[in-house]
């Protein structure tokens, strides 16, 4: 038994160690002074700055447009991926899959690297459009995954039940398969647009002087203007992935009681 | 009978375009050289690696190896103990924990570290704290030193490790523990000779996530260590943004890839051999 | 339609995959309104089998005729067969009645139509009333009914079940043998099921065919294939058997051609020495022969007791098992063979204990030899 409370000891103390250094940003974003730990009194003014700051609109503006349209190509491209996929494994399926893996094994810099040399090679700007493309090139393997794993869950009769009743391939794959998919491409698009809201390594590469992204804003913010603005920025993008977090977290979890 | 391959046609199309062209780049850019005006002059040369000797570019990869090393190592003894009492904790309060894991996993990099960045400078809460203690009469620099750039690795990387290592332990059968223990073994035996081999999968995922990850960083040097801690990541973000020397970045990536796939290998080297 | 077509007719059907044989030349023939069984362990190629029937797979060599129809070609949505599939895949985001009227929507049947024959086929499973619930809150019973109902609404020649009761348990899937024996004898239409379990192949077919190794070993009535196994293999993976080799001493010359084209003949089994048992004519001295003797044709005396049968060994009860109903013994002999006998327990008899003293003894017809 006490072992056990050891553990949880343990446990609580790492999730503290999670945890601590963000709340304290939520904390110190209440903070009216403006220094430092000092605690000046109680104040909703940095948040109310943060609305005002037009960069800050702005770029959160362009990393909503960019998530929404590479979430949008990468869930229709990657869940077509994952359906196309033939029952007995060919020498050629896996040697696509290992190229679909790629984006998700290798470190991101490199990626980050390769997209700077393609668009710096091009010479067109594309402004948020090479974003877009960036984005969804490393979101297509995750969502193709998401939609795989959920597809091997399912029998694969039942796609053989409904061309055994008179369906063809296709009206089974529309009427059966991706109904059931459902719950898996939706947790696909929003863990896509929520990578592509916090990309920020990718984007600092690859977004050319005349755009920005809020995780790039904030990166200039603090290498060069800290102020308490950025704690109730961080608090706010923190409540936020909190939010998507318990969305997919539900969205899965619906899954699974579909499953049984 | 299968279902209709031309499906994954978009997406074989879009990833052989925008993944496979600009990963072809880097290796043609590195046995480029560079203009006069800075230009880039498309040829084959290998200049670019033949900088990369210089015992200058050389510590720092052995730099950024050794932090990975020690990221990884801290990870995995810091991550065993949450993973395994979350895998023991009632099947309903599992998913719970592995959400609160999950959570700050999502937050944004920047957000994580820019918490540290605040708490460890020098008009921060830690040093206010030491302060008030009266441990210290001048603030302490913390920030922009290597012990800052550990403790904001092991801060970001730690879920990369806790997650996978959950995910074995949740699969493992207790049974086996128990059954270790009617043999006699002791609890300390028991999780030794059994929970931890059965565990290893897990660790060795979470262990290579770790690793390749902190290699290809740059945002946490750059932010906690200033400009003061270099790792290869830096070099290489400097190489692009700063001195637009496509060439050597282009090398130095592959020099960053070549030790990834070094330390993958030897990896694998090391479970097959066991 | 005639009633000399057959239902199924296989014709040199052969498939593989990669480099695995699944079916190596098979040739079948499935009778109008026939329950048909493919029985075989898994791997046997009776579910690649089936699936051809059905559509599933295209055979590589062979055809495959439904009603006379070469459908060799066709694919499964537009044969004539529908499918139990194992563990139902009923569709999990449909109600049952969805589920029931699926293939009749696919076919474009008018909308009330489809309701009446979906309603209807509800009713022939006795489930109207569930129409409106999801698969997962049904009952494995009901599952299995409701995948009946889907199948059987489309009216179709040739229904092709795959393990149809193997996600039951066991006290269900007695009920259900009794209700799809009665299913079967009131639509009519010839049913052909995989299964596994040879209980349930001999309690439900009208025909069994014993599949091993992508071929079909033998085709009988369940008592065919249990009373006179063809081969080895069917005696062992149909019941329990005693299996004797052994080699033809001599061949009665001519006793009586009583037995269908048999000869008494005399036989040295290792560990019995000789025995009589019936071969075929043509059988010689020399031929080695495989005798196989169900558990039940022994029988037990007691030891010094007076010979009934023609066959008798002494032996040594080794092992007893009282069942109930049934009392299974293993018994040693005295040169060193294990035989199992099973006798009905009955109050006259005595159960025997380990290490009691017995005459195992038989009759000789009921020894039959088998292909190896």
């Amino acid at each position: 038994m006490r072992r056990i409370s050891l553990l949880a000891a343990a446990g609580w103390t790492t999730l503290a160690f999670l945890y601590l250094p963000i709340l304290v940003l939520v904390v110190f974003s209440f903070n009216s002074s403006k220094y430092g730990a000092s605690w000046g009194g109680f104040t909703w003014d940095w948040y109310a700055k943060l609305f005002s700051d037009h960069k800050i609109l702005s770029s959160t503006w362009n990393s909503l447009v960019v998530a929404a349209l590479s979430a949008a190509l990468s869930t229709a491209m990657g869940t077509f991926a994952a359906v196309a996929r033939g029952r007995q494994p060919t020498a050629a399926e896996r040697a696509k899959e290992a190229f679909f893996y790629i984006p998700l094994i290798i470190p991101e810099l490199m990626l980050a690297v390769g997209f700077l040399l393609f668009f710096g090679t091009l010479k067109v700007d594309l402004g948020l459009w090479a974003l877009v493309i960036a984005h969804t090139t490393l979101n297509l393997p995750i969502v193709w995954l998401i939609v795989k794993a959920r597809l091997e869950k399912l029998d694969p009769r039942l796609e053989d039940a409904a061309v055994d009743l008179g369906a063809t391939r296709w009206q089974a794959l529309l009427r059966i398969t991706l109904p059931l998919l459902a719950p898996a491409v939706a947790a696909g698009g929003l863990m896509a647009f929520i990578i592509s809201v916090d990309c920020f390594l990718i984007s600092f590469f690859v977004a050319g002087p005349s755009t920005t992204t809020l995780p790039i804003q904030i990166y200039s913010m603090l290498k060069y203007a800290i102020s308490p603005e950025v704690n109730a920025l961080s608090t706010l993008l923190f409540l936020a992935s909190l939010a998507a977090v318990v969305a997919a977290w539900l969205l899965q979890g619906g899954e699974d009681a579909a499953i049984h | 009978m299968s279902r209709p391959a031309r499906l994954d046609w978009p997406a074989l199309g879009w990833q052989a375009v925008f993944l496979g062209v600009p990963l072809a780049l880097i290796a043609a850019v590195s046995v480029a050289s560079r203009g006069p005006y800075g230009t880039l002059e498309w040829g084959l040369g290998l200049d670019a690696y033949r900088r990369l000797l210089d015992p200058l570019y050389c510590s720092v990869f052995a730099r950024s190896l050794a932090l990975a090393g020690l990221n990884t190592i801290l990870c995995a003894v810091l991550a065993y103990p949450i993973a395994y009492w979350i895998a023991r904790a009632p099947r309903k309060k599992q998913g719970l924990l592995v959400l609160l894991v999950l959570i700050p996993f999502w937050t944004n990099v920047l957000v994580r570290l820019y918490a540290w960045m605040f708490i460890l400078g020098r008009a921060g809460p830690l040093n206010a704290m030491l302060q008030a203690a009266g441990l210290a009469q001048e603030p302490v620099e913390v920030l922009f030193t290597p012990g800052a750039v550990v403790l904001g690795l092991v801060y970001e990387h730690l879920p990369f490790m806790i997650l996978p290592l959950y995910a074995t332990l949740e699969k493992i059968d207790w049974a086996l523990v128990d059954a270790a223990r009617d043999l006699y073994a002791t609890p300390a035996q028991a999780f030794w000779r059994v929970t931890l081999p059965l565990s290893r999968p897990g660790l060795a995922a979470g262990s290579i996530l770790v690793f390749v990850w902190t290699l290809g960083d740059f945002v946490t040097p750059d932010i906690l260590g200033g400009s003061k801690i270099v790792m290869a990541g830096n070099l290489i973000h400097q190489q692009y943004l700063v001195l637009r020397d496509w060439p050597f970045g282009s090398a130095l990536s592959f020099g960053l890839m070549a030790v990834v796939g070094a330390g993958l290998a030897l990896a694998r080297r090391a479970e097959a051999v066991r | 339609m005639s009633a000399a077509v057959p239902s199924i007719e296989l014709k040199g059907v052969r498939k593989r995959f990669g480099s695995a044989v699944a079916v190596d030349g098979v040739d079948l023939t499935i009778g109008d309104g026939e329950f048909f069984a493919l029985l075989g362990p898994s791997g046997c190629g009776k579910t690649t089998l089936l699936r051809m029937i059905a559509g599933f797979e295209f055979p590589d060599s062979g055809r495959v005729l439904v009603e006379g129809k070469d459908v060799a070609r066709v694919p499964p949505n537009e044969r004539p067969v529908n499918m139990v599939f194992q563990h139902y895949a009923l569709f999990p985001h449909m109600t049952v009645a969805d589920n029931v009227a699926f293939g009749l929507r696919m076919k474009r049947l008018p909308q009330d139509e489809v309701v009446d024959r979906a309603a209807e086929g509800l009713r022939t499973v006795r489930l109207e009333s569930l129409g409106g619930r999801y698969p997962h809150q049904l009952s494995g019973g009901q599952q299995q009914r409701v995948a009946l109902a889907r199948a059987l609404v489309n009216r179709p020649e040739v229904l092709l079940l795959d393990e149809p009761l193997a996600a039951l348990d066991e006290r269900l899937r007695q009920d259900m043998r009794v209700e799809l024996k009665a299913l079967q004898a009131k639509v009519g239409i010839s049913f052909v099921f995989v299964t596994h379990d040879q209980e349930e192949a001999l309690a439900l077919a009208d025909r069994i065919a014993v599949m091993r190794a992508g071929r079909i070993e033998q085709v009988g009535t369940p008592q065919e294939v249990y009373e006179a196994p063809a081969t080895r293999f069917v005696a062992d993976f149909v019941g329990v058997s005693n299996l004797l080799p052994g080699a033809v001493v001599e061949v009665e010359p001519l006793l009586m051609e009583a037995e269908g084209g048999t000869r008494r003949a005399l036989l040295e089994v290792g560990g019995l020495g000789r025995v009589s048992a019936f071969l075929m004519n043509g059988a010689r001295a020399g031929d080695s022969v495989t005798l196989c003797l169900r558990p039940e044709r022994i029988h037990l005396a007691s030891d010094g007791s007076e010979a009934e049968l023609e066959n008798r060994v002494p032996g040594i009860v080794q092992s007893t098992v009282f069942l109930g109903g049934e009392v299974r013994y293993r018994v040693m002999t005295a040169s060193g063979r294990e035989l199992d006998a099973h006798e009905i327990s009955s109050p006259l008899r005595p159960v025997r204990r380990p290490g009691e003293r017995v005459l195992v003894q038989w009759r000789a017809e009921d020894a039959r030899p088998v292909r190896e």
